[in-house]
């Protein structure tokens, strides 16, 4: 089974270099932004679905897990003075100021999973042990919590937000802005690995044994808690991870914007219309969904609300009428390989060239 | 003298407390019954109430309508709302599986929807009404009480009185008991549970009318104004045993004490952090809340 | 009979709702191998007994031993893993994903523990059809679970349970519903298994049944347990027609 595993990677590498390329082939700027939208959706969707499309436990609270990883970047930012930092000296080794990006972005990434992803493990055991409805009432109130505790946090900004320098240079890029969204682009391909791993996993199997009738599989030996704060963990972890991104790409982060609603609205309707048994849903209904709201708000055809509005809407069409998402419409779950999916990708960037 | 500042401010703390807490059993019935009774997650009810407060506020703006006038014409409107959102729910999820997780999400996709449309046609600025009665203040000794808080806590109170008597003494209210209990018993009576649900989800839309009235009463109001209120609703719930009316109103009257004592003596703008931190407390050690159920 | 021979000894289950008490008192055993009948009236408190062995709600008094150990507060799911087993009276099977699977994904997690070692991927999907086969669902093993006739669900509920080679087996009734037919052919299976050294514990209304099968019977009546003993000798006791009866 050695050769779908490298059809995959295949496929993740070929995405990443034609995102890149393309990117800047295209001048950058606006693109970039694009890209990195789309992306960060690719993350936040795919991590939705750990829990909420394998495991059927719906997270009401996306926005959330991703603001606490925005702000651990915006705390650490702070609490190391990263601004004035020029060169870091460990001893052994100096590092100077075009190497440091490639020290404390990883670093950031990891501060901002662990943190939400220790926020999930802590809201999967207060309660998971109950229904699932509770779960997803409690990922909802939390986001709001979340945002009341750093409205009063002065240290990293409260109501006025917080400023996060992004860095000017990095070895080997020309534009930092594009070291960024490589960053990103990692992060996308991580999480899609992830969430395919998973899939194929014991945890996958157990969890969609969960999603069908929890009570039954607790009963025929699945142990279901375990399993649960598994996801939980794991789906908040990588939320976090996309958020810690954040604050470098827009070096402005305020409450309003880290716990922006469309990120928890976005992130469930992507894997819903996409798909949410697969690990090219998510994919699909973020670069999907991604690219029609970037392409209708800069026409300015209609308002940041209004597109809201209509992603509201279409979430609830499709909950209602094809819980299965677009792919789900056409043929029965079809776990064919990664091969038949890569014809999508250049496809998409194809309309993306041609606009 | 300290001592009796304090005790002054805490004395009025409580009082403060106890109305505010007479409100979110307002604003929790409608879940509690929703979700209590007839196991619908109906999530958006607390924008609906924001919405409740919009008409009193837009009808008050026009026409200088009293809130506690058109909030009984609102709550007939969304009574009707409710009793066709039960239709529409009930065709595409209940009849199909006992998947609660779709109808989950289909009332978040409400909520939002409903939260949206409001900025869109209000704005996002600060709306209040104008009242004969909102300025003025009973002072008894060193407490004041405040009528707008007052009144809140009253039309609370009175629902909650109400809906007790309505459930256990009326005809109509013992079958909407019944409905969690025995449904096979109900149809042997002839009594359709599907209409009995429906006007009792109906009921629960009905109620956000009310509170939604008591809300721009107490202050202000913009869209996004009931995402505080869904913590302190899942508060209420938890804590007061989901579909008890007791609980219901003692756990109301405990979280807005809580929070009235944490915004005298530490800050106001933490006060919507407190209901989910009893949230959590609840959830670690009594999941079953003060009154259980079953 | 010494308690401490029996794979499960029940000892003074008690279980109340609210102000309501279902089970009092509840005391028998279950030995190895054996084939025992749970019976007894509509509501006398059979299901919530077979949860509370279960694991799936917890008693208010009294302990339940397996196998020689305490398993009074482990989840269900551990229990499983020590060898106790049931199946629901309404199928419940996984309907989005085949019967294979439905029998292969809680071995993942069960197989191990049951056989004390590591097990590769290819020895548990040899359990999983050793499974089906004893049921007779092998030739079915790729279809969608939900696709599948009441019978068929009920041989794919017995799968599932028996699965994980489990010492003990609380069918509950896994009859119901079906034709006379169809009912003998799940109790044939339920001797079979039997025969293979799995004890069954058979919750059933259907007497002809419960006769057929059962070495002993255990009678319970409004939450408490008056009678147990050999099926013959039960059958006769005046109290248990009574019960029934209602005279």
């Amino acid at each position: 089974m050695k050769n779908p595993d490298y059809g995959f990677y295949s496929f993740l590498l070929l995405g990443a270099l034609s995102v890149f390329f393309l990117v800047q082939l295209l001048g950058g700027g606006y693109y970039l932004l694009v890209a990195f939208y789309v992306l960060q959706y690719v993350v936040l969707s795919t991590a939705w679905n750990i829990l909420g499309g394998y495991g059927g436990y719906v997270n009401f609270g996306t926005a959330g897990f991703f603001a606490v990883g925005a702000y651990s970047t915006v705390f650490f930012f702070k609490l190391l003075g990263l601004q004035e930092l020029k060169r870091l000296d460990l001893g052994f080794l100096e590092i100077s100021l075009p190497y440091l990006s490639f020290i404390y972005f990883p670093a950031a990434v990891l501060a901002g999973a662990f943190f939400s992803g220790l926020l999930g493990l802590g809201t999967g055991y207060l309660t998971l042990r109950l229904r699932g409805v509770y779960f997803s009432i409690a990922t909802l109130a939390l986001s709001i919590v979340a945002m009341t505790i750093v409205v009063n946090w002065s240290y990293v900004g409260g109501a006025r937000g917080a400023f996060v320098i992004k860095p000017t240079v990095v070895a080997g890029f020309r534009d930092a802005n594009l070291f960024v969204l490589c960053a990103m682009i990692l992060l996308a391909m991580f999480s899609l690995a992830v969430a395919r791993n998973i899939e194929r996993s014991k945890l996958g199997a157990g969890l969609q044994a969960i999603r069908d009738d929890e009570d039954s599989a607790e009963c025929s030996g699945v142990p279901t808690l375990r399993l649960k704060l598994q996801a939980t963990t794991v789906s908040g972890g990588l939320m976090g991870a996309g958020g810690a991104l954040f604050p470098f790409f827009v070096t402005y982060v305020d409450p309003i914007g880290a716990f922006n609603l469309a990120h928890t609205v976005n992130s469930i309707a992507m894997p819903l219309i996409g798909g949410m048994t697969h690990w090219t849903g998510p994919l699909f209904g973020a670069t999907l969904l991604g690219v029609i709201q970037q392409y209708f708000g800069s026409k300015n055809i209609i308002t940041p609300e209004m597109s809201l509005l209509i992603v509201g809407f279409l979430m609830m069409l499709f909950v209602a009428i094809a819980p299965n998402g677009l792919l789900g419409l056409f043929k029965a779950n079809d776990k064919t390989s990664g091969s038949k999916r890569s014809t999508k990708k250049p496809l998409i960037f194809g309309k993306d060239g041609s606009i | 003298m300290e001592w009796s500042i304090a005790g002054e401010l805490l004395a009025n703390a409580v009082v403060t407390g106890i109305l505010l807490g007479g409100f979110y059993a307002a604003v929790a019935i409608g879940i509690s019954i929703a979700f209590g009774m007839l196991d619908i997650a109906n999530i958006s009810h607390p924008v609906m109430i924001v919405l409740g407060s919009f008409l009193a506020y837009y009808f008050n703006a026009q026409w200088g309508i009293d809130p506690l006038a058109i909030m009984f014409p609102v709550a007939a409107l969304f009574a009707l709302y409710g009793a066709g959102l039960y239709s529409l729910y009930f065709r595409l999820f209940e009849s199909r599986e006992k998947d609660q997780r779709r109808g989950l999400a289909f009332f978040f996709g409400l909520l939002f929807v409903t939260e949206v449309g409001l900025i869109l046609i209000f704005g996002v600025d600060l709306r209040s009404v104008e009242t004969a009665y909102g300025e003025e203040v009973i002072n008894l000794g060193f407490i004041s009480v405040p009528i707008r808080l007052l009144i809140p806590f009253l039309i609370g109170v009175v629902m909650i009185i109400g809906l007790h008597y309505f459930l256990n003494k009326t005809y109509f209210g013992l079958a909407v008991s019944a409905i969690s209990q025995d449904m096979l018993g109900l149809r042997l009576m002839a009594i359709d549970p599907i209409k009995i649900k429906q006007l009792t989800f109906a009921l629960s839309l009905a109620s956000a009318a009310f509170a939604g009235a008591a809300l721009i009463i107490i202050q202000p109001i913009e869209p996004s104004i009931g995402r505080e209120y869904i913590g302190r609703v899942f508060a209420v719930c938890v804590l007061g045993g989901m579909g008890s009316l007791q609980g219901t109103l003692i756990a109301a009257l405990l979280l807005g004490t809580a929070e009235s004592i944490t915004s005298t003596f530490v800050g106001p703008s933490w006060a919507p952090a407190i209901g989910f931190g009893i949230l959590l407390l609840t959830l670690a050690f009594k999941p079953e809340g003060l009154i259980s159920r079953k | 009979m010494n308690p401490s021979q029996s794979l499960l000894a029940v000892n003074g289950l008690s279980k109340r709702f609210g102000g309501f008490v279902v089970l009092d008192d509840v005391s028998f055993v279950v030995n190895a191998g054996e084939r025992l009948g749970l019976i007894g009236p509509n509501g006398s408190g059979k299901s919530t007994t077979v949860n509370c062995l279960s694991g799936v709600i917890a008693h208010d008094a009294g302990s339940i031993q397996f196998d020689g150990e305490l398993i009074d507060g482990l989840k269900p799911h551990r229990r499983v893993y020590r060898g106790l087993a049931r199946s629901f009276q309404i199928p419940r099977p996984f309907s989005r994903l085949s019967v294979f699977e439905n029998i292969r994904v809680p071995l993942l997690f069960a197989a191990e523990h049951r056989v004390q070692r590591y097990l590769d991927r290819n020895e548990i999907n040899a359990m999983a059809e050793l499974a089906l086969e004893q049921v007779g669902l092998l030739a079915r093993a790729k279809d969608i679970a939900s696709s599948l006739t009441q019978i068929d669900l009920r041989k794919l509920e017995l799968a599932r349970a028996i699965a994980a080679q489990p010492k003990l087996l609380i069918a509950d009734e896994s009859m119901a519903g079906l034709a006379s037919s169809e009912s003998d052919e799940i109790l044939s299976l339920l001797f079979e298994l039997n025969r293979k050294g799995i004890a069954i514990v058979m919750i059933e209304h259907i007497m002809r049944t419960v006769k057929a099968f059962s070495e002993r019977l255990v009678v319970l009546a409004n939450g408490r347990k008056i009678a147990d003993g050999p099926t013959d000798a039960i059958l006769r006791d005046p109290l248990v027609e009574r019960i029934y009866l209602g005279v």
